[in-house]
């Protein structure tokens, strides 16, 4: 079953004098996806949310809502919904005239109005706050009040701007939840902009990460995680080992930089060059400490332990490879584990499927 | 929807100054004509009077700011402020003519201090406090501290408290923290009320003239009466354009000092010239020098006393401060309330203790259809002022804070100008100018000319809640479908409703309370109650005066308390 498309975004450009903050943007949403665009300060995220909403004018390029060209169409007659991250919430109008204010900007009959206004309310759980004022509501009751002017209206789509930002943390993983559910429960097509990695990787249906303007990989997290396209991938996301190397054989043979172990192996596509730089990308949890000798399938490193740290059910073991390099593993405690301190030589092992190969520029 | 407002201005204000600049040294039949200012500036009267225009303005520029900073100062730093803010502006909103009559009733002869003195018997006979230089300078001052007590407010409220605190951690003691801290910080709104002080202070006419002696003549009363008398026009215009070029040397020399923010509340984009850098430099370095001395003085010395007497000394320091607070706050406030009493007294001068019980006052001069239509009159025309000024000022104010095109700064000074400079400038410019269009004694004329006066108060009190204003809240809006003449109606404008109704009620003020215009523009029976309350003040003044002082302060605090009112929030249920 094919989905429509929501939201397209081709080419879109936009710079601010000599800073370019979009650079050809190329993006687009299936009806009922939750999207993050996920990075740094200055990556561009908040820029394409506030290009797709109206609010900004780009200087090339366009963008499409539910099949309708609206590149030029002015904010007010698009139809799309905005969190902000401060609320936004009109001080001088209660929560109910709050809600049913773009109601009324559509000329929905009155009666209409006070019935969905209510079902918003229901729906975020704040049934009982109707005619209050929003400074009379707490940071939390603040932001779903917000979610529920923006859903009132069913709009083709729903961006929203760090909208969790301004909470404590207890209440941020509450309204993910919340947001999470909202989002099943209304089908609701989503363009969500963070820069906390936590909060996208549980909440998204895919990931589009950005760095400096343009978008360096869009997928599933998975697909970031265990896949990634390039050093910023494999550093935004969670730890990432990085093993300096060359392709050495089509097979998939490398030699890792300063280290004169053969055989290892990884995963690379058939049209590469040999002699190509490289890093491995390793994650911690794949190494396994001093694993059986049998297991001709691993690859194996020798290493010295620098330093174990106990975490819980975690223990991180910070290691050195024999050229000095650092290395991190996560693994879960166990008594092996304990036993292992400082200046300890020990090997390590992992799964040729369990690393990835990406470019190495210098 | 910056064009009326620059419009407006150009026509009524710089252009009128213009053409009297070139009556003033102009002749059809000479040419450049310098006769003028030279006559001014080598006449020993004319030099005697402008340097004592001067020095009394030094003078009470001086005691202004060294009485207003610590009343600012415990406003900014305590909990209740917005009463006790009331409470100093409270003068503000008083006429300044009824102020002047409040201090002949407590300076006078038989005035309610002398009085006191001698119910005490700290004196034997009455003192001569008015017709005096001490008489000019505390009527001044009273009338001016709310001004500069409001400015360094704005100031201060922005200092964060933090900064002392963390100041106190770093190791610095209360007397070194004010000094190194907060002090500089505080600088800014210092500088710059004593511009605006010094400045109005040069173009007072009637305190000096009513609680004055002559050897306190300002040169403001000379062309008032140059002109009444003999018509001189270039003498008078000559001296105004002196006026002119003083006030602008002092603002122009400020803002290569200070930059204008301060005094308009608009950030500047500076560019920074080598000369700029290097006396930026020098000032700070030599500013820091002085404050590390200073405060290493007066540290020394309190923890001197700290070691003789601890906790007496702190005692005394705190209610030392509170008091010379309260004292302050009773200098500013009691002259409005010795009004009453001597306004129902039967005799015919002002004195204290009031004589005898009448109202007759109120009857005679409220029944006096003169009266009544010089109050109507400046009623009316203070409203259109205000109304004008406001539609006017607040797109201009919309414009200035939120985009930003060349020649901003220059734009920012020209607006503010009718609100530095003295108003006699302005006055005799327009007479000048209505005297060739026929203006003269119309209210059209007056209220054109007001309009250009208050436009600058209505733009500075908008454009302060409008830097303020969320902007997200219009974004919102927009989002949710509200067209952008919807967004005004439905969100911007209501929010921003305090600041366009304040800034229409700093309006009214400035022109019902004016009285250096209307002296000129209006004529004849055409009177505004300014006017009118000083041709009768120069008679004599009597309790009459009094009783429509105190008539006007009850109907404008009357309109103050209901319009705090009507701003409360509707009852939550």
């Amino acid at each position: 079953m094919k989905r429509k498309t929501e939201l397209s975004v081709l080419g879109v450009r936009k710079c601010y004098g000599s800073v370019v903050a979009l650079e050809q943007i190329d993006l687009e949403l299936q009806a009922g996806e939750f999207v993050t665009l996920l990075g740094p300060s200055g990556s561009g995220k908040s820029t394409l949310l506030m290009a797709v909403a109206g609010l900004i004018q780009p200087d090339s390029g366009n963008i499409w809502i539910d099949g309708k060209l609206i590149t030029n169409t002015p904010v007010h007659e698009r139809s799309v919904g905005m969190v902000f991250q401060n609320y936004a919430l009109f001080p001088h109008m209660t929560v109910n005239e709050n809600i049913g204010f773009p109601l009324e900007m559509r000329k929905v009959p009155k009666k209409d109005i006070a019935l969905r206004v209510k079902e918003s309310l229901a729906m975020v759980n704040l049934s009982e706050v109707g005619e209050r004022f929003p400074k009379q509501l707490s940071g939390g009751q603040q932001q779903r009040i917000a979610i529920a002017r923006a859903i009132v209206y069913e709009p083709s789509i729903i961006l929203m701007d760090e909208p969790l930002g301004a909470l404590d943390r207890r209440l941020r993983t509450q309204m993910q939840i919340e947001i999470k559910h909202l989002h099943k429960t209304l089908n609701a097509t989503v363009l969500y902009v963070t820069h906390d990695q936590e909060e996208a990787l549980s909440m998204s249906d895919r990931i589009c990460l950005m760095n400096s303007g343009h978008i360096e990989q869009i997928g599933p997290a998975d697909e970031i995680y265990f896949q990634p396209k390039n050093q910023f991938c494999a550093t935004f996301l969670g730890d990432a080992n990085l093993l300096p190397g060359e392709i050495i054989s089509r097979d998939g043979l490398l030699k890792l930089n300063g280290l004169d172990e053969n055989k290892i192996v990884g995963r690379i596509n058939n049209d590469v060059t040999l002699g190509t730089k490289i890093f491995l990308v390793l994650r911690p949890e794949c190494i396994q400490i001093d694993p059986e000798i049998e297991d001709q399938s691993l690859n194996r490193l020798q290493v010295k332990v620098i330093e174990r740290l106990m975490q819980g059910s975690t223990t991180k073991l910070i290691l050195e490879t024999k050229n000095k390099q650092k290395l991190i593993a996560a693994c879960l405690t166990n008594d092996k584990l304990s036993n292992l301190d400082s200046a300890d030589i020990t090997s390590i092992g992992w799964r040729p499927s369990d690393c990835c190969i990406i470019d190495r520029k210098c | 929807m910056l064009g009326p407002c620059i419009i407006w201005l150009c026509i009524l204000f710089f252009i009128p100054i213009a053409i009297l600049f070139g009556r003033t040294f102009y002749d059809p039949q000479i040419g450049l004509n310098t006769e003028n200012i030279h006559r001014i500036l080598t006449t020993e009267a004319y030099l005697a009077i402008m340097s004592i225009t001067v020095k009394i303005a030094l003078s009470v520029t001086l005691i202004v700011i060294v009485t207003a900073y610590p009343i600012a100062y415990y406003i900014a730093s305590s909990e209740g402020r917005n009463s006790l803010l009331t409470l100093v502006l409270l003068p503000f909103w008083t006429s300044y003519l009824v102020r002047i009559f409040a201090w002949l009733a407590l300076l006078g002869r038989n005035g309610l201090i002398n009085n006191l003195l001698q119910y005490l018997h700290i004196t034997d006979s009455p003192l001569k406090l008015v017709y005096t230089y001490q008489g000019v300078l505390i009527g001044m001052v009273h009338a001016l501290i709310p001004l500069a007590v409001l400015t360094m407010y704005a100031n201060m409220k922005n200092i964060p408290q933090v900064l002392r605190e963390s100041a106190f951690t770093l190791g610095s003691s209360r007397v070194q923290t004010f000094w190194r801290i907060y002090f500089p910080l505080s600088f800014s709104g210092v500088t710059a009320a004593a511009l605006m002080v010094f400045i109005i202070a040069l173009g007072f006419f009637t305190t000096p003239a009513l609680l004055g002696s002559a050897k306190e003549t300002m040169i403001t009363l000379v062309v008032v009466d140059m002109l009444h008398t003999s018509l001189n026009w270039g003498l008078a215009g000559a001296i105004a354009i002196l006026m002119l070029f003083t006030a602008m040397g002092a603002v122009y020399v400020y803002q290569k000092i200070f930059g204008l923010t301060a005094v308009t509340g608009f950030r500047e984009e500076q560019k920074e010239s080598a000369i700029n850098i290097f006396i930026g430099n020098f000032a700070r370095a030599t500013g820091i020098a002085f404050l590390r001395f200073i405060g290493s003085f007066f540290d020394y010395i309190s923890k001197a006393l700290e070691m003789v007497a601890k906790r007496t000394s702190k005692m005394v320091f705190k209610l030392g401060f509170t008091g010379v607070f309260f004292v302050l706050i009773t200098f500013l406030v009691v002259p409005m309330f010795v009004l009453f009493p001597v306004s129902i007294s039967e005799s015919k001068f002002l004195e204290w203790p009031p004589r005898g019980f009448t109202f007759h006052w109120y009857t005679s001069y409220f029944g006096n259809p003169i009266w009544i239509s010089a109050i109507a009159r400046s009623f009316v025309v203070a409203s259109i002022t205000g109304v004008i000024a406001t539609v006017i000022g607040f797109p201009a104010a919309i414009i200035l804070v939120r985009e930003r095109f060349p020649l901003k700064n220059m734009l920012i000074t020209m607006i503010t100008a009718p609100m530095i400079l003295p108003h006699i400038i302005l006055a005799i410019s327009l007479f000048y100018a209505y005297s060739k269009v026929r203006l003269v004694g119309t209210t059209i004329g007056l209220v054109l000319g007001h309009t250009a006066l208050a436009i600058p108060f209505v733009v500075i009190t908008v454009s302060s809640v409008l830097r303020n204003y969320d902007q997200q809240l219009d974004q919102a809006a927009m989002i949710l479908g509200a067209p952008p003449l919807v967004v005004f109606r439905r969100i911007t404008f209501p929010l921003l409703a305090s600041g366009v109704f304040a800034g229409f009620f700093f309006a009214f003020i400035t022109s019902f309370d004016e009285l250096t215009v209307a002296l000129f523009v209006t004529g004849g029976l055409m009177s505004t109650l300014p006017k009118l309350m000083w041709a009768d003040a120069l008679d004599q003044v009597s309790p009459g005066l009094a009783a429509i002082s105190v008539v006007i302060f009850a109907v404008l605090t009357i309109a103050l308390f209901v319009m705090f009112q009507m701003k409360k929030p509707r009852k939550t249920v």
